[in-house]
């Protein structure tokens, strides 16, 4: 299908298929309102492959040839060459080679102390994505927010994604991943800990958006390269069962760069996957493009011009733990590649910090002993010996101990400042220190010199710049811009420490539902 | 388009000749034709101090591009430079025949008062040109391609030992790639209108005779080179004794040593932008070609070997891996590694950088590919019981071998790896 010059009046313009820009869809699309999705993108990123071996085997089985391992391990265009990013692990193995610095040069996104992540591929960042789902708690929210609904929203979700683990905040029955025999001695110590512990330090299993049923994980332990089952949610896996609806229609490849506001709706500009620029107008507009290409879009449109604002970040670190009784243990073989454990953890009286703990068994020793200040030699020897017994602790703090701003210039460059000040830094040293207590309580110790931060949005979780500048209301409504919606993570209030992307996901959810219920969407159809 | 070059056999003459035909230009040679194009160029024998062959065909000819010089030793009194008559012949001809344009190969060092003949002379060749269409190319320092002329010399000179004395080693130098410019010359011939009729064609952005000999040296001799400053007139006095010495020859021409000596700095920046011509750092432009891919693979074993403890026996499929990895992270520069560490890789392990440099990305990339090698993969992943004497014994001979090497790598990677 190639792009109109003019969408019809009953037509819905969402830009964007990640799981935001997706589950508005779907909820638009059940309440009988034509939609039309625009995405840069022509395909997901991550692949189904069924016959991929299991992480251990890859490792283990001669029978393999170097070929095979390549192939799996680094990816056919050997993403997994790419070294020396101080980002996410996930990054370097799970996306195409080029794609990120694609993504910010086809956005005109520039930074500086700062490292702006993004796929332009159906689906979104949910290509990458751990998958690592939270319910935040109502005190996350201002007051005014309409909480309620979005629990019903998370609810609504709960039903149509698969999931698996528990979440503190609502009590939900679903099925468990089995527990890795890394974690067995730190959740039977916590157990057997006292309530006051508990309250600074709890620790439970995460919550995950991955399909533990037949079909789904099959435990081969190498989440971290991408699912080869599908089993982790894809927002790019559900589009082909929405589009089946007449009246969901999909764009591939047109990069929307600019809107410009007419008396009658939008003008939208940008260009297409074969390079061609194109141009076309539309009445309701609304945004899922991502934190920063949705900030980029309304602020272009709102002639925002070097106006900096404030986008949040939650700031993340990382450390390794040894727990000396596994220590010469063997690995095991099947397991699950993403944490087994979450500990919700008390960094100050203020802030709080939400931690992941991995099987390092499960990650690439290339990623990990790049932490290490030893020799190559002496980090591949201390971290292959420690490997059964280490366990990699991913720990994120509120957005609201980050110091991002953004702003646009008048060539429509977003530009991306990041920074750590005194205040940031002082709550990374607190949570590295409580951490290493709280840890060691649970029978777990720091490996020294392994806790190591990451720069401002190498781990991703961004957004919140439209709602803190006040542009958007918490229903997602951009003001001044009648008709324009923005309902990616760029309209949560604030960010917690915890996964943001359910929650944004719930949002939008509720914000298209909210929209269907006033009729904002809806009313011109019946004219 | 129809060119007349002269001294086309000579270092920059084979590639002016090259880049021409490329361009699908007529070539013809005013004296010896290179071998590799004996079929494609017509040529006419002629040296600077013999008359000029009469059949040429002028009528067809656009522009001339003189390189030919002839180099000999002291005149005798009443003598003319040969290169002055052969030229000033040259000139009267083209001028008879009124061709369009008529490009004088010169140097950056061309000055009346210049500290080498070369210069002097060019200086004086410079003053024959007259009119908007008679240009001189000013040539900075031509480096790559064959390592002949003063280029050769400087490879020689540069692997000789890891240690260099040299004359005035932070002296600026305007290097050149040698097909940067044969694109320049031709262009300098072909363009429809000069704005100027001096050229200096060398990059605008100098560095230091230092840098480029370092540069050589880590390109084609996989070595970090020292450079110590000399003072010249003892240097001069060296190498005029070591020519004397039977067996070497005139492997170390003073006149060269005296042309770089007295190399002033000349601002290109215009020109360039006229003629088009990007001029890449040296550093960069040095790397280009087979002689890296060479040390390129070097880098690779030797990296590689040392990731694995020797586990590894790096084959094809490593290399090739490794290859792409430098391109995919943008590390194509060479890292000079020292002998030493080239000859038994597992002494990095004194010298290992400790901040991020190239070296410390290129050792990443060599982990990753050892890690998905069979070799890595069986070695890294302990999926059997290994027992937890072994593995304290593990960590402690690393750990005492990591805190003894430590003040060691916190010395050397700062000696190494600035």
């Amino acid at each position: 299908m190639t792009l109109p010059e003019q969408f019809a009046k009953d037509e819905v313009i969402i830009i964007g298929t990640g799981p935001t820009g997706l589950v508005a869809a779907k909820a638009l699309a059940n309440a009988n309102v034509n939609v039309v999705m625009i995405d840069a993108g022509l395909e997901k990123s991550s692949h189904t492959d069924l016959q991929r071996p299991s992480l251990a085997r890859l490792r283990t089985d001669g029978n393999i040839t170097e070929d095979e391992r390549t192939k799996h391990l680094l990816g056919d265009d050997l993403k997994g060459l790419f070294v020396g990013l101080n980002v996410s692990p996930k990054i370097r193995l799970c996306t195409p080679v080029g794609s990120v610095s694609a993504y910010q040069k086809g956005n005109d996104i520039q930074s500086s102390g700062f490292v702006p992540i993004g796929t332009e591929a159906l689906g979104g960042l949910s290509n990458v994505w751990g998958s690592c789902s939270s319910v935040w708690s109502r005190h996350e929210f201002p007051d005014d927010f309409p909480y309620d609904d979005l629990c019903a929203s998370y609810r609504r979700l709960f039903i149509d994604m698969h999931f698996c683990g528990e979440t503190p905040e609502i009590s939900t029955d679903l099925p468990n991943m089995p527990l890795g025999s890394h974690f067995k001695g730190l959740s039977d110590r916590f157990a057997k800990t006292r309530p006051e512990f508990q309250k600074s330090f709890y620790v439970h299993r995460p919550l995950y958006a991955v399909n533990t049923g037949p079909t789904g994980c099959n435990q081969c332990a190498a989440c971290m390269w991408g699912c080869p089952q599908s089993a982790i949610y894809n927002a790019a896996d559900d589009l082909p069962v929405l589009l089946r609806q007449p009246n969901v229609k999909l764009l591939k490849g047109y990069r929307i760069d600019r809107l410009q506001r007419m008396e009658d709706g939008y003008v939208l500009t940008g260009i297409s996957a074969n390079g061609a620029p194109f141009r076309s107008r539309a009445t309701h507009i609304i945004l899922a493009a991502g934190a920063l290409v949705t900030t980029k879009l309304v602020l272009g449109c709102l002639e925002k011009f070097a106006q900096p604002i404030r986008m949040e970040n939650s700031p993340a670190f990382a450390a390794a733990f040894i727990d000396p009784n596994r220590l010469g243990k063997a690995m095991d073989p099947k397991t699950f590649g993403m944490a087994h454990l979450a500990a919700d953890m008390k960094v100050n009286a203020e802030i709080s910090s939400h931690v992941l703990f991995y099987d390092a068994g499960t990650q690439s020793i290339s990623d990990l002993v790049r932490y290490m200040p030893f020799s190559r030699i002496g980090a591949l020897s201390i971290s292959s010996a420690l490997l059964p017994a280490m366990t990699v602790a991913l720990g994120y703090l509120p957005g609201r101990a980050s110091l991002n701003t953004v702003s646009l210039n008048r060539d429509h460059h977003l530009h991306i400042q990041g920074a750590l000040n005194d205040d940031s830094r002082l709550y990374f040293r607190q949570a590295r220190q409580t951490l290493a207590k709280n840890m060691r309580k649970l029978g777990s110790w720091m490996l020294p010199g392994s806790f190591s931060v990451f720069d401002p949005g190498a781990e991703v979780h961004y957004g919140a710049a439209l709602h803190q500048a006040g542009l958007c209301t918490s229903d997602g409504a951009i003001k001044g811009l009648p008709n324009m919606y923005a309902l990616d993570s760029s309209v949560l209030p604030s960010l917690s420490e915890k996964h943001h992307t359910f929650s944004a996901m719930a949002n939008a959810d509720r914000i298209a539902r909210t929209l269907i219920a006033r009729h904002d969407l809806t009313q011109q159809i019946g004219e | 388009m129809h060119l007349l070059v002269t001294g086309a056999n000579g270092y920059i003459g084979q590639e002016v000749v090259r880049y021409a035909l490329s361009q699908n230009y007529q070539v013809s040679v005013l004296g010896t034709v290179p071998e590799d194009f004996s079929e494609c160029v017509t040529g006419y024998d002629w040296r600077l101090d013999q008359p000029l062959p009469e059949r040429l065909p002028w009528k067809n000819i656009k522009a001339v591009i003189h390189l030919a010089h002839q180099w000999h030793g002291d005149l005798k009194v009443g003598e003319q430079d040969p290169n002055l008559t052969g030229t000033t012949a040259l000139l009267s001809c083209v001028r008879n025949h009124s061709i369009k344009r008529f490009v004088l190969a010169s140097t950056i060092s061309a000055r009346p008062n210049a500290l080498n003949k070369y210069g002097r002379l060019k200086a004086k060749l410079e003053s024959l040109l007259d009119g908007p269409e008679e240009v001189s190319a000013r040539i900075g320092l031509v480096y790559g391609g064959a390592l002949k002329s003063m280029w050769g010399t400087l490879v020689k000179l540069s692997g000789i030992s890891s240690i260099l004395p040299m004359v005035d080693p932070n002296h600026a130098v305007q290097p050149i790639h040698i097909r940067e410019l044969a694109y320049g010359l031709c262009r300098l011939a072909t363009k429809d209108s000069l704005q100027s009729t001096r050229y200096t064609l060398a990059a605008h952005n100098s560095i230091s005779f230092r840098d480029a000999l370092k540069a050589i040296a880590s390109a084609y001799h996989g070595s970090i080179l020292k450079v110590v400053p000399l003072p010249g007139s003892v240097l001069l006095f060296v190498l005029q004794t070591l020519n004397k010495l039977p067996g070497i020859g005139h492997l170390f021409n003073p006149e060269r040593l005296l042309g770089l000596m007295g190399l002033p700095v000349l601002d290109s920046k215009d020109g360039l932008a006229e003629l088009g011509l990007d001029i890449a750092d040296m550093r960069d432009g040095i790397e280009l070609g087979q002689i890296s891919r060479r040390r390129r693979l070097d880098e690779a074993h030797t990296l590689l070997r040392y990731v694995s403890s020797g586990n590894l026996a790096p084959k094809l499929s490593h290399y090739r891996l490794y290859l792409t990895g430098l391109k995919i992270n943008g590390l194509q520069a060479i890292t000079p590694l020292p002998r030493t560490v080239r000859a038994a890789p597992a002494l990095l392990r004194f010298c290992e950088p400790m901040n991020q440099t190239p070296l410390k990305r290129k050792l990443e990339l060599a982990t990753v590919i050892y890690e998905t090698s069979q070799q890595g993969s069986k070695k890294l992943y302990p999926y059997k019981k290994v027992g937890p004497l072994k593995v304290v014994a593990t960590l402690i001979l690393n750990g005492t071998v990591e805190t003894v090497l430590w003040p060691c790598r916190k010395l050397l990677s700062k000696v190494f790896w600035p």
